[in-house]
């Protein structure tokens, strides 16, 4: 079996051919912006949260009477 | 015109810039009729819309980093020693995204001939890439020095020394010690930029690429620093 493979990889026409045989390069493009979306999509998604974790710090330092902000040399209070 | 001083307004436009591009250069980098480029690049001459975006990422993330280290030296801002190491980093993670698809690239180019088990066909010593490899090893040395120190004041200050020394190896590293040396790349001893001979097709794609990889590396940049300031307010919050 892995002889058979073996033989039909070497008898595989050259990269210029087959990239655009049968339009499989099409399937290629499908996978790579399928994992590209989710990739994408994730990050849209960690921006969103990211901005709620941002949006209740404040207003938990808030109550607490805290200020999240700089005060002359970066100290945090 | 107020929604431009907003931060949220440059996020959306930098986080929305970097997926439209990078797809632009993942549709169009795999499908457009490219003039040929000889036996030996054949097809693989497209690589150069992915592998060279990298070290575009990875430089603005350097540069990026050392401007941050300088802040923090002069106003002591922790804050900004956060952004220096999330910027540092990227500058890993792209070093080693832009070293990994130079790999595969020269495999099929450079080292075609070479049967597998000879490591020259998977790592010719060209000095580019040598130099690139030292780079991100450099890089990587931050990181272990950042982890000897346990004071965070003293941490953010030593790092943010060496990372100025870090930035400083990159010209060097990337142009002037390549171009001394004949190389397998180009725009290295006497041979030709490989940018001052693309076809317009090629720049087309090429620099909508490096702008949505470099775009995407900002995105990703702001996402973690974010995430690092959270936490260390967080953190500063629960100790009053």
């Amino acid at each position: 079996m892995i002889d058979n493979l073996v033989s039909l990889l070497l008898q595989a026409a050259p990269s210029e051919k087959w990239l655009f045989q049968s339009e499989k390069v099409y399937t290629v493009l499908t996978v790579v912006l399928l994992i590209w979306a989710g990739i994408a999509g994730y990050l849209v998604f960690t921006h969103l949260r990211l901005g709620k974790l941002e949006r209740e710090v404040k207003r938990l330092a808030q109550e607490r009477g805290v200020i999240v902000q700089d005060r002359g040399k970066g100290d945090i209070h | 015109m107020d929604f431009l001083k907003r931060k949220s307004t440059w996020r959306v436009l930098n986080l929305g810039l970097a997926i439209v591009l990078v797809t632009f250069a993942l549709v169009q980098g795999l499908l457009l009729q490219l003039p040929y480029q000889g036996p030996n690049l054949g097809q693989t001459s497209r690589n150069v819309f992915y592998h060279v975006p990298m070290w575009f990422a990875m430089m603005a993330m350097a540069y990026t980093s050392v401007v941050y280290s300088i802040i923090y030296l002069r106003k002591g801002d922790l804050k900004a020693d956060l952004r220096a190491r999330e910027a540092g980093k990227l500058t890993v993670v792209f070093g080693v995204l832009g070293l990994v698809t130079g790999i595969v690239w020269s495999r099929v180019t450079w080292g075609e001939a070479m049967p597998d088990t000879d490591p020259a066909a998977w790592w010719p010593w060209d000095p580019k890439q040598t130099s690139a490899l030292i780079c991100v090893l450099i890089y990587l040395g931050l990181f272990l020095l950042r982890s000897s120190f346990d004071e965070p004041r003293q941490r953010a200050k030593i790092a943010s020394v060496f990372n100025i020394f870090a930035a400083a190896t990159i010209y060097p590293l990337f142009y002037i010690v390549p171009k001394s040396l004949e190389s397998l790349h180009p725009n290295t001893g006497g041979k030709q930029s490989a940018l001052g001979s693309m076809s317009p097709e090629f720049y087309s794609i090429f620099w909508p690429a490096v702008i949505g990889f470099v775009c995407l590396a900002f995105a990703l940049l702001d996402i973690r620093a974010r995430l690092a300031v959270s936490v260390h307010n967080t953190q500063e919050m629960y100790d009053e």
